[in-house]
């Protein structure tokens, strides 16, 4: 059966749906240091939240 | 044609009248009609009806409409997509046409090709899915095949969208833009796209034809419809 979901027009949220989608999908969770490193080459600017949600998270 | 019209007890009933005009008043395509027609007499001239009655029926109807669809017995294409469509317009009148699911739920359809098991997803972040109406993907440019769930990485999902966001930079912004992802379990495969939902069977038999997509996915029934066999994307097609 296909399933659909929506992508997150947010960038942040959607780097965070594709680590649980792999994390989920693969069998093997993604690391913080992982998700840090794409931020970074997003160049994104991460709110006092969404650093503590990654945190929480991933680690 | 079959026509219904409100008999002498007040209920729908296929109209059997042999001399015309039939004297039983107004007609109706459908029962389902019929019944809407005696409910909005009943709340003009009684009052409005309780919501439960209305819930009640509305189920029914849905119930008998989707069985319909399922049996597949249809006359031609557009009294196919006319009755998809329409099971489509009262599941939305059920139910509303998203809801938000936890992400592992979404995923545990997926079957590993070894045991033939459920994967065991963990992942209680949510995420919107689509309900009612009909999927398909117009971007046959923006699908992926991995050849097995380990292959599904962080980095190579990353460059799936990234490199979808590089062609069309506002496709996430689209409100009916969903991604829709299936696996074959007898090869493990899983198979992305960047599908578009639809609230017509017709329009999304369109977006096919116009596209090269083998099918469309009906939500209601949860099925494929097939629009072309011999289409070159869809279920299969997709690359590295």
């Amino acid at each position: 059966m296909k399933k659909f979901i929506k992508v997150p027009k947010d960038e942040f949220e959607r780097l965070v749906m594709c680590a649980e989608l792999a994390g989920s999908m693969s069998g093997s969770e993604v690391s913080l240091d992982e998700i840090m490193s794409s931020i970074e080459e997003k160049n994104l600017k991460l709110t006092k939240e969404q650093e503590e949600q990654l945190q929480k998270q991933f680690s | 044609m079959t026509k219904y019209h409100i008999n002498k007890r007040g209920e729908p009933a296929v109209c059997k009248a042999k001399s015309q005009p039939c004297p039983l008043g107004e007609h109706f395509d459908n029962e389902a009609d019929a019944n809407k027609y005696i409910q909005n007499k009943m709340e003009t001239e009684f009052g409005i009806i309780s919501k439960s009655e209305n819930t009640n029926n509305l189920i029914i109807e849905y119930e008998k409409q989707l069985q319909l669809v399922k049996d597949g017995k249809f006359k031609d294409l557009s009294h196919e997509e006319e009755m998809r469509t329409r099971l489509a317009e009262m599941a939305k009148m059920k139910g509303g046409d998203s809801e938000e699911v936890e992400l592992g739920e979404v995923l545990s359809s997926l079957h590993s090709p070894d045991s033939g098991a459920t994967m065991s997803i963990k992942s209680s972040k949510k995420a919107i899915s689509p309900t009612t109406g009909f999927c398909a993907s117009p971007y046959p440019q923006h699908s992926k095949v991995f050849d097995n769930p380990k292959e599904v990485t962080f980095a190579k999902l990353q460059e799936f969208m990234n490199n979808i966001i590089e062609i069309d930079k506002d496709i996430f912004e689209e409100d009916e833009t969903y991604i829709g992802f299936w696996n074959d379990p007898q090869t493990g495969k899983i198979y992305l796209d960047i599908s578009k939902r639809y609230h017509t069977a017709q329009e999304a038999r369109i977006a096919c034809e116009q596209n090269d997509q083998i099918a469309y996915f009906d939500l209601q029934t949860f099925e494929s419809v097939d629009v072309d066999r011999n289409a070159k994307s869809g279920q299969i097609q997709g690359g590295e």
